[in-house]
């Protein structure tokens, strides 16, 4: 009888760690198995983290009180991502949580918008969503109980204070008996079949382990380099490869947005989310194109634009950026999880925002011994889930139309694999696309992205003209108008929120 | 299509592949006839772990697989370890009571034919 897992190491004491931590030990309460987690020094590289709406089930999972997780990290909601400039100068698009309202039958929404368009004056295809008219203007509301409407279902993200955020996670894990053993990872031990057995630390301890989950947030882990669990890199010399940040007091009276908004810009692109109090810039762009004195120059006038009320000059923080996603993640006793598994490309999902869906999967398949059979099928299953979250962002960059400058030449120029290829023409022609997995990247959302980028398909579902339905859209769009009007300003609805 | 082809056709085969007896020429040779990689992959994943191997968006879904594992006597070398956290006493009489629902509902239910007499006689 093989030795089963008793004791899971949990190495990078950030976000990434204290968050797998309090998951992992509020899922296995009662089996017996200890979790430590074990600092390799390893930091958290983003001040606010914008979560997916998925976390939400597993914040629920944890027993978290979501109004107590909003009110002491600083949160704020997130209905999900705007791209400004994307398509053209000044175009404006939003890629909602939410899907679309559901008119009639079986048909997606693009298509009533589509074959309406044909016929008739439309708006924007935005502006018969809810989500988008909201994030726009700066306004959130949960749905009314007292008077039901379908239309007021938002889905929402939150934008965290990541600090905030790792400390609430850490006093999660501790209450439900995880240990944090005091000093630094400095090596490792094997056994002879070559599984993990032990870290050693810098104080002289050794931490004896049954199963290992690296989360470290450091470009390369030591453990993951020693294995030699390589990456893959779709592209070999990427212009997206470095990252500027600032973070800054958010304007007093200012709107708060509750959106991560992508303004596309002639030599990169500007990421900004905020929460109650602060809110962080990313420029993203091709360091070989760039100085960061260029680039530190270029954000410190942004943030004069932001607002006056910063008490220092802030502090701009480079970063080098190289998506990827690991072909292995699940090796013998040995896990990667969060960035040390998949690094997005600062667009609108981030290293976080899966990690619940992997760590579910990791629990479905927990392990009773070291070696075992689970990984192969936790391989097959996360690997298809990050490459599908790679063909997205590879097609959202490739369809943007965001000026002619050598970066954005760059990037229109990168290959789209089979799949994306076949996705892309299947909605130019008919509006439709592939039958994809959709618990990560919904259908609609492939829908808005392609929209968003001036995609128009040249036709509707041919069976839509059996349909004896008039056009929907113009009441559609006036009642959205409405209820717009009459939600309050996120600001005030979350101050009310966190008081109560 | 072709990947639901492939998936039924596989569904199909497991049906041959893990029988028990060996009888007749017939069945000898479905128990030991090669079987498509997938296949295979899907009977030592459950065989080994007891997981059935995730099935999104296919005609036949985890309950189908099995059922049909199982009714054919492939009983895994492990289940999930978070069972553990359950008293072995308590999951006994957690089996016996669900037991107990199934056969009570059962001796309720009419015939089948005395329910197409009463609902939905041609």
């Amino acid at each position: 009888m093989k030795k089963p897992i008793k004791k899971v190491i949990i190495v990078g004491a950030n976000l990434y760690g204290y968050s797998a931590a309090a998951y992992l030990s509020s899922q296995l309460l009662g089996t017996g198995i200890q979790i430590e987690v074990v600092d390799d020094q390893s930091k958290d590289s983003t001040a606010i983290t914008s979560t997916h709406p998925s976390a939400n089930k597993a914040f629920q999972m944890m027993g978290l009180d979501l109004r107590k997780l909003v009110s002491q990290t600083e949160g704020s909601f997130n209905l999900g991502c705007s791209y400004d400039s994307w398509s053209a100068a000044g175009s404006w698009s939003f890629n909602p949580y939410t899907p679309p309202p559901k008119i009639a039958g079986f048909f997606e929404f693009q298509h009533f918008w589509l074959k309406s368009k044909l016929h008739s004056k439309v708006k924007e295809y935005h502006c018969y969503s809810l989500a988008a008219m909201a994030a726009r203007a700066g306004k959130f509301a949960f749905p009314a109980q007292q008077h039901p409407n379908p239309l007021t279902q938002l889905s929402f993200g939150l934008n965290l204070d990541t600090q905030k955020l790792a400390q609430f996670m850490q006093t999660k894990a501790n209450a439900t008996g995880v240990k944090f053993p005091q000093g630094h990872v400095t090596g490792f031990i094997q056994d002879e079949q070559g599984c993990l057995s032990a870290l050693q630390l810098d104080n002289g301890q050794m931490v004896h382990g049954d199963f290992f989950i690296d989360c470290s947030t450091h470009s390369e882990s030591k453990l993951s380099r020693s294995l030699s669990l390589s990456w893959h890199n779709r592209e070999v010399s990427s212009t997206v490869n470095r990252s500027a940040s600032m973070v800054l007091l958010n304007p007093k009276n200012a709107e708060l947005l509750p959106q991560t908004l992508l303004k596309a810009l002639p030599n990169g692109w500007v990421k900004q989310v905020s929460h109650q109090s602060n809110t962080e810039f990313t420029f993203v762009f091709d360091g070989k194109g760039l100085s960061d004195e260029e680039v530190e120059t270029g954000l410190l006038q942004q943030a004069v634009y932001f607002g006056a009320g910063q008490k220092h000059t802030p502090r701009v923080k480079f970063k080098t950026i190289k998506q990827g996603r690991k072909e292995f993640l699940w090796c013998k006793n040995y896990l990667s999880l969060g960035a040390m598994a998949l690094k997005t490309r600062q667009l609108e999902f981030n290293d976080y925002s899966f990690i619940f869906n992997d760590l579910k999967t990791f629990v479905d398949l927990f392990p009773q011994q070291k070696d075992s059979f689970n990984s192969l099928e936790y391989n097959r299953l996360i690997q298809a889930d990050h490459q599908l979250i790679d063909d997205y962002e590879c097609l959202s960059l490739q369809q943007a139309n965001s000026g002619d400058s050598a970066f954005w030449q760059q990037i229109k120029s990168g290959q789209l694999n089979e799949l994306m290829k076949h996705q892309l023409a299947l909605f130019e022609n008919q509006g439709r696309l592939v039958e994809l997995r959709q618990q990560l990247i919904a259908k609609h959302q492939w829908v808005a992205m392609l929209m968003g980028r001036g995609v128009e398909p040249s036709s509707y579902h041919a069976l839509l003209n059996e349909l004896n339905q008039g056009d929907v859209l113009p009441d559609l769009h006036a009642q959205i108008v409405q209820l717009v009007d009459n939600m309050p300003s996120h600001a005030s609805f979350l101050q009310r929120f966190c008081r109560v | 299509m072709i990947d639901q082809f492939e998936q039924v056709k596989n569904f199909l085969i497991l049906h041959y592949k893990t029988t028990q007896r060996e009888d007749t020429p017939f069945w000898t040779y479905c128990k030991h006839m090669k079987i498509p990689d997938e296949l295979a992959y899907r009977i030592e994943l459950f065989k080994s772990t007891g997981q059935i191997a995730r099935c999104d968006d296919e005609i036949f879904v985890h309950e189908n697989w099995l059922a049909v594992l199982l009714g054919q006597q492939m009983m895994p070398n492990q289940y999930h370890p978070k069972v553990d956290a359950i008293e072995l006493a308590q999951l006994i009489n957690m089996m016996k009571q669900m037991q107990e629902v199934v056969k009570h509902t059962v001796n309720q239910m009419p015939d089948h034919a005395q329910t197409i007499q009463q609902y939905c006689k041609s």
